[in-house]
């Protein structure tokens, strides 16, 4: 086991092993009970001795082996003096996600940046709107804070089936009638413009008398802010491999995976069982919304939300919490496009969240919670596993698990 | 030949460079008594010390002088004497024909009374002692101390 400590000063690693005294229970992996993904933190200590000096946003790796190793940021700095140690604040290094705000001086270049008019493309139909693929607008999210998300595991996940109408081939790369993860698609400019609740543009324009919206705006979320959400629908999580590779799994497919990518160290176990099944697996998708634009929203003199243009199947588009179609306009069998009809996936981010009553009342929303100690049993099912953490000090894994029966 | 005298101990006030002497007396020394930080790594085990000066670490001396005031024409006139410094700082003679306790800097480091807790011998005729503790307050050096 060894910790090293990267200083951005002088952009180098140092090997600090020798120089951590203390440390709460170091993060390995967690997530909420909702599928979306946590960024852990935790608490080093490192003795005065340290030949280094260390900064917030300096950087710290827990190695295992060459295989096994965890990045993490260091975000705050106390030194206790009586103590002679540097107490740092520590959190998973997927958390500069946090920092970057979700807009497109930030994310365009990335975006664009491929030939696969799968994962991005512009509709010449649709007066050259852009759309862009979800996954591959997560892991270019990654790219641009330079860390690596692989998301080839999952997509090709089915997400759900749907029936429809017609279409015209010529207008769409994808028309499947099972929509796989890879289907899931947004308007590049309601992409920027998640999370706000009035309409807007994120290009400057103002001929319509939009709003011309700041990249720095504070309404606009984070990158991570996305995410997590976009995770939470659709149960996607995010699992740390190796340094800042990440790998986006699905729990649909979570059998191909197995314990052993995990490091487990000792024999430590606890496991907490959840008996509630159930409607938690069909919250997700959120079918609520099976309708979708990637046209602008405009609003009404009564501050209602309306659709104004009609849209192009495949993409995915929040609502706010008060919209209506304008009149006449047919989203399904307009004069301009032929009607495509299925259900469309929408991340419903100030819509709908997985609601607890939601979950029937033939099912029990206790929590009911067991907790033993046992050896670590090779068939941890990891879309079981809630988090996973290290202690340095006892050299146990602290597992945390969840199991719907 | 002892390193720090051979004589009896003695002190001297800070205030008003009063002495007095133990001329009667046993003493109990405590010449080291560290104050550093151990700094162990949960990582690897390594252990490291933080024991400089310039770190704010060093060494304390302490000592216990049991002082025979029976053996005294006058226990009392002794007893007042002495007692007259309890609780006060004193540079302190471990022997008074060698030097006060001295730090690093060879000034002499003010020791202080902590406590003087009067007793009997265990003997059957209670004969009287005194006995005074010496802490110092601030790190020792005993190289400076040699006589």
């Amino acid at each position: 086991m060894q910790i090293k400590i990267y200083r951005v000063a002088d952009n180098t690693w140092y090997d600090a092993s020798d120089y951590v005294v203390d440390a709460k229970d170091i993060p390995i992996y967690e997530r909420n009970i909702d599928w979306s993904p946590v960024i852990s933190t935790s608490n080093i200590s490192v003795s005065f001795l340290f030949p280094e000096t260390i900064s917030a946003n300096d950087k710290v790796q827990l190695y295992f082996d060459n295989t096994h190793y965890y990045n993490y940021i260091i975000r705050d700095v106390q030194y206790d003096y009586p103590k002679r140690v540097y107490d740092l604040t520590i959190e998973k290094h997927i958390g500069i996600l946090k920092d970057m705000k979700l807009n497109r001086v930030n994310l365009h270049s990335a975006l664009t940046n491929t030939s696969d008019t799968g994962s991005y493309w512009v509709s010449s139909a649709d007066a050259n709107y852009e759309k862009v693929k979800v996954t591959w607008a997560i892991k270019c999210m990654f790219s641009v804070n330079n860390l690596n998300l692989d998301i080839t595991d999952v997509d090709d996940v089915v997400v759900g089936t749907a029936n429809y109408i017609g279409f015209e081939t010529e207008h769409e790369p994808y028309f499947p009638k099972t929509m796989h993860l890879y289907d899931v698609k947004m308007d590049v400019r309601m992409l920027y413009l998640q999370g706000f609740n009035y309409a807007g543009n994120d290009t400057g324009w103002n001929d319509n008398g939009w709003k011309s919206i700041s990249p720095d705006d504070e309404q606009r979320l984070s990158m991570w802010d996305f995410i997590t959400e976009f995770c939470m629908h659709m149960g996607l999580m995010i699992y740390n491999h190796q340094g800042d590779n990440y790998k986006l799994i699905s729990k649909n497919s979570l059998t191909t995976y197995s314990p052993s990518d995990f490091v487990l160290i000792d024999k430590k176990q606890k496991k907490y069982y959840k008996k509630n099944p159930g409607a938690f697996y069909e919250c997700y998708s959120a079918p609520g919304f099976d309708f979708h634009t990637d046209g602008d929203l405009w609003r009404d003199a009564d501050d209602v939300y309306e659709v104004y243009s009609p849209a192009r199947n495949g993409v995915v588009h929040t609502m706010p919490k008060n919209f209506r179609f304008l009149t006449g306009v047919n989203f399904f069998a307009s004069s301009n496009y032929n009607p495509v009809y299925w259900q469309m996936y929408s991340v419903p981010y100030n819509g709908y969240g997985i609601n607890m009553d939601n979950w029937g009342d033939s099912q029990t929303k206790d929590y009911t919670k067991y907790t033993y100690t046992t050896e670590i049993q090779n068939t941890i099912p990891q879309n079981d596993i809630l988090t996973m953490s290290i202690n340095l000090k006892d050299r146990t894994t602290e597992i945390e698990t969840i199991v719907f029966d | 030949m002892a390193l720090f005298g051979t004589s009896f101990p003695k002190m001297v006030s800070v205030s008003g460079n009063v002495t007095a002497n133990f001329e009667h007396s046993l003493i109990e020394t405590e010449w080291v008594e560290p104050n550093i930080i151990e700094h162990k790594s949960v990582v690897t085990g390594a252990r490291n010390y933080l024991t400089s000066e310039s770190d704010g670490f060093g060494d304390y001396s302490n000592f216990t002088v049991t002082l025979y005031l029976s053996k005294y024409d006058s226990p009392a006139i002794k007893f007042n004497e002495i007692y007259a410094f309890n609780h006060t700082d004193v540079y302190f003679y471990p022997h008074s024909d060698g030097n006060p306790v001295r730090d690093s800097s060879n000034n002499n480091v003010v020791f202080h009374i902590t406590d003087m807790k009067l007793n009997y011998l265990d003997t059957p005729d209670f004969k009287d002692v005194l006995v005074v503790t010496f802490k110092s307050k601030k790190y020792t050096n005993l190289a400076n101390s040699l006589a």
